[in-house]
């Protein structure tokens, strides 16, 4: 795998404040690479710092093998960036914003006008083009954003935080669009405190925290390198897991723990398959009813909160 | 430069669309100069009330007040001094005149004026206009008192040149009469009366007589010897004609000295009377007005116009060019480095050089925009106003320029909106303090007077007035232009140095207030 992006020591500091506290990461190219972490931890500093926006206090930057300071011009051109607020003019129509920064990001005057309406379609924004970017709702405003981001053709994509105060309607509108834009061989960075879309979303994702970062892989290695074990749902009609639980006792040595939660029984264990085996049995012979059975891994969710309590 | 263009339109479309911006970008100078101009259009003081107070109004006090109320000064006469003192104070009336108690010019007593200093803008106009008044009347008495001693002068030497003829034919009259006093005295000198030769005769005769008495014997001749003892006696009485004489040679020699004497006085009084009449003679000036203002002055304008608007157009242009240009030039800065799109804009493979003169594209073209609404209203009421029109329109480029360059460095020094506002504010209001608008240089101490000399606004203001009020060439400024080249290249300097800087501190100082 192509490395389109290489960050080697890099720390960024704010006064005494240590913002970024020499970060290593290796983004691949035309896959979804996730930087999640909490509010604060520096996610949107890591982004701006590679760009170029703030000057590193160390370490090295490289866009397809070229420094970010020699080539500021070279990597602003193949970089698209959509900020968590909107960086677009709200006096300006959504055509006259795409216009406006595909001048600037050196799009010929001969193919500007198509890169705006194919830009348009492929965000769904073709039919406001006209509307002031004041009116737009926040999902139309997010969509123009990135549109903004994407209309020089860039070869890697920067989205920060672009599903925040989203509602999970347009929130997976997004996330479709990303997939999209991904589809089209663009790399695509992407920060978000929200884990549950970055796991499905993301190819590689790195866990930052405090401005280190803390792990960096799939999320299934990630996953893994958590825990092995598996997570066992059941639901029943009865809501009564006390048989349940009993003769899952005799299975000791493969499950770790049992409990109630929301009133299904989560059962953790090194092998799914024997306790899947024996609950579905145990419940046939009761002639209870089951509403609902489960076989999952450890969410990132759990993982990143694993991390984060380990470093403080 | 299609970069360009497209972010001076994208700044215009900004502004416009901004109903608020719009309506003080082409309404805003529109409305100042309608408004100002409708109030300094014209030539004269309206409305100016005046106190007066006198213990007793004479005739004269009150033909003062009468001139000015002619001239449409409105005099409210006040009932003590106190009064009308407290009266400028509160503003009720402008200027407080206190006349002494029966003022006329033989007392020669003060008028008091009492004026607002603290109204340093009004207070020497108002001044300078009732005294001007005042001394219109003064000048009125002094004419009339001139007139009569001119005439007094005048007479004067008519009779003294009567008075010199008549001196001068007494003397003559005296020279005549000395001539023949000489003459009396020559004649006298030449009149003999020595009769000692007679008494020989006589005594001849005597001796002779008696020869022949003694021969004839015979006292026949006694008679005749009676006769020549009588003519004897009478020959006495002649002796005393000499001393007579002598006596009226010295009367006439006395005479003759009075009449010099007297001739010397008339010649006396002959040369006085000359000399007072050649002195009156001697006053060239015996015009009543020559004397009265031997200096006349009169204040004519080096310039055609005559309301006060357009003395006033040079100012008002630069106010309208300085706050136009300082304001909207640091918040144009401001704004964008505010946006939310500046980040887009800075990650833009676009040089921020492209974005400091797109920004003062935007500012010039309107500036030049509200410029070309101001200078069309102002030829429809002055039409010579393009005859310079190009010689203006380049000064106002130069200054206009330096300006937007002073706003665009407050844009990047401030960090928002209001404070670039005030800062924009505060320095337009100290530039238009220290130059000749509010109050005159030539008040301030040297050395503020000299730094003032610097001032944008002075040297804006001089340029403006050198071109529209005495159409001067593009020569006449040059020097004025290249002190603003020099400002314009500085600033160009510092904008450069600060840009980077002062992006970057902003976005960190946003950055941690967003933390």
């Amino acid at each position: 795998m192509v490395n389109q992006i290489e960050i080697k020591d890099l720390s960024k500091r704010f006064g005494n404040h240590v913002v970024l506290d020499n970060i290593s990461l290796s983004i691949p190219q035309q896959k979804i690479f996730g930087i999640i972490g909490e509010s604060g931890s520096g996610k949107t500093t890591l982004l701006k710092t590679i760009i170029g926006f703030w000057r590193s206090d160390a370490g090295k930057i490289q866009f397809e093998g070229r420094d970010l300071e020699k080539n500021t011009k070279f990597i602003r051109q193949i970089v698209g960036f959509a900020t968590q607020d909107s960086g677009v003019y709200p006096k300006l129509t959504v055509k006259e914003n795409l216009k406006y920064f595909g001048s600037l990001s050196n799009v010929p005057s001969s193919t500007l006008k198509s890169n705006i309406e194919k830009v348009l379609k492929f965000v769904e924004l073709d039919y406001a083009k006209n509307e002031l970017t004041e009116n737009l709702s926040g999902g139309m405003m997010r969509r123009l954003d990135i549109a903004c981001a994407l209309i020089h053709n860039p070869r890697i994509l920067i989205l920060d935080e672009p599903t925040e105060d989203l509602d999970p309607l347009l929130r997976r509108d997004i996330m479709n669009l990303i997939r999209r834009i991904n589809s089209d061989s663009t790399t695509v960075i992407i920060t978000s405190h929200l884990l549950d879309e970055t796991e499905d979303l993301c190819d590689e994702i790195a866990i930052l925290h405090n401005g280190k970062v803390l792990k960096h892989g799939t999320p299934e290695q990630l996953r893994d390198s958590f825990s092995k074990e598996e997570e066992v749902i059941v639901n029943l009609n009865s809501k009564k897991y006390q048989t349940l639980m009993a003769k899952l006792k005799n299975h000791k040595k493969q499950i770790s723990s049992m409990k109630v939660d929301n009133g299904k029984l989560v059962i953790r264990t090194r092998s799914a398959e024997p306790v899947l085996v024996e609950v579905l049995r145990t419940i046939d012979r009761s002639k209870d009813k089951l509403l609902e059975i489960d076989v999952r891994k450890a969410s990132l969710g759990e993982v990143f909160e694993s991390l984060v309590r380990k470093n403080g | 430069m299609v970069k360009l263009i497209e972010i001076v339109k994208k700044n215009l479309k900004i502004l416009i669309r901004s109903k608020s911006s719009a309506l003080i970008i082409l309404l805003g100078p529109l409305l100042l100069i309608l408004l100002v101009g409708s109030a300094f259009n014209t030539s004269s003081f309206s409305e100016i009330t005046i106190g007066s107070y006198s213990g007793s109004y004479s005739d004269l006090s009150s033909s003062i007040l009468t001139k000015l109320e002619t001239d449409n000064y409105k005099v409210t006469k006040l009932e003590n001094s106190e009064q009308c003192t407290d009266g400028v104070k509160s503003g009720i009336v402008n200027i407080c005149i206190i006349f002494p108690d029966n003022l006329n010019i033989e007392s020669g007593e003060e008028i008091e004026l009492y004026v607002d200093q603290s109204r340093v803008n009004l207070v020497f106009a108002i001044k300078s206009a009732i005294l001007s008044k005042v001394s219109e009347r003064s000048d009125e008495l002094s004419t009339d008192l001139t007139n009569t001693i001119i005439t007094q002068l005048t007479q004067t030497s008519s009779e003294l040149q009567l008075s010199r003829d008549e001196v001068i034919s007494t003397q003559q009259k005296n020279s005549d009469l000395r001539t023949k006093v000489g003459e009396l005295e020559v004649n006298i000198i030449n009149m003999n009366v020595n009769f000692s030769e007679v008494d020989l005769i006589i005594t001849e005769i005597n001796n002779e007589t008696d020869k022949l008495e003694a021969d004839f014997n015979t006292t026949k001749f006694n008679k005749l010897e009676n006769l020549v003892e009588a003519m004897s006696a009478e020959i006495n009485n002649f002796n005393a004609l000499d001393a007579s004489k002598t006596n009226s040679l010295s009367k006439v020699s006395e005479i003759n000295i009075d009449l010099g004497n007297s001739n010397i006085q008339l010649q006396n009084i002959r040369d006085t009377t000359d000399s007072i009449i050649t002195r009156i003679d001697a006053i060239a000036v015996t015009d009543v007005d020559s004397i009265v203002s031997p200096i006349k002055t009169v204040t004519k304008p080096i310039s055609k116009e005559e309301t006060h608007i357009n003395y006033l157009f040079p100012t008002l242009i630069m106010m309208v060019v300085m706050f136009v240009s300082i304001l909207l030039s640091s918040i144009t800065v401001i704004r964008e480095k505010t946006s939310s799109a500046f980040f887009r804009n800075f990650i833009s493979p676009t040089n921020s050089v492209v974005f400091i003169f797109a920004t003062y594209l935007t500012n010039i073209l309107i500036v030049i925009l509200q410029l070309a609404i101001v200078f069309g209203v102002m030829m429809s009421f002055n039409p010579a106003l393009s005859s310079t029109l190009i010689n203006i329109s380049i000064a106002l480029l130069v200054i206009t320029t330096t300006f937007i360059l002073l706003g665009m460095i407050l844009g990047y020094v401030f960090s928002s909106e209001e404070t670039a506002t005030i800062g924009s504010i505060s320095l337009g209001t100290i530039l238009l303090f220290f130059s000749n608008t509010i109050i005159p240089l030539e008040t301030l101490p040297t050395g503020f007077r000299q730094i003032a000399n610097y001032n944008i606004f002075v040297i804006g203001e001089s340029i403006i007035r050198k071109l529209i009020l005495f159409e001067s060439s593009l020569k006449g400024i040059l020097s004025e232009l290249y002190l603003l080249g020099a400002y314009i290249l500085i600033f160009i300097v510092v904008i450069f140095v600060i840009y980077r800087a002062s992006t970057e501190l902003y976005n960190i100082k946003r950055h941690l207030k967003g933390k």
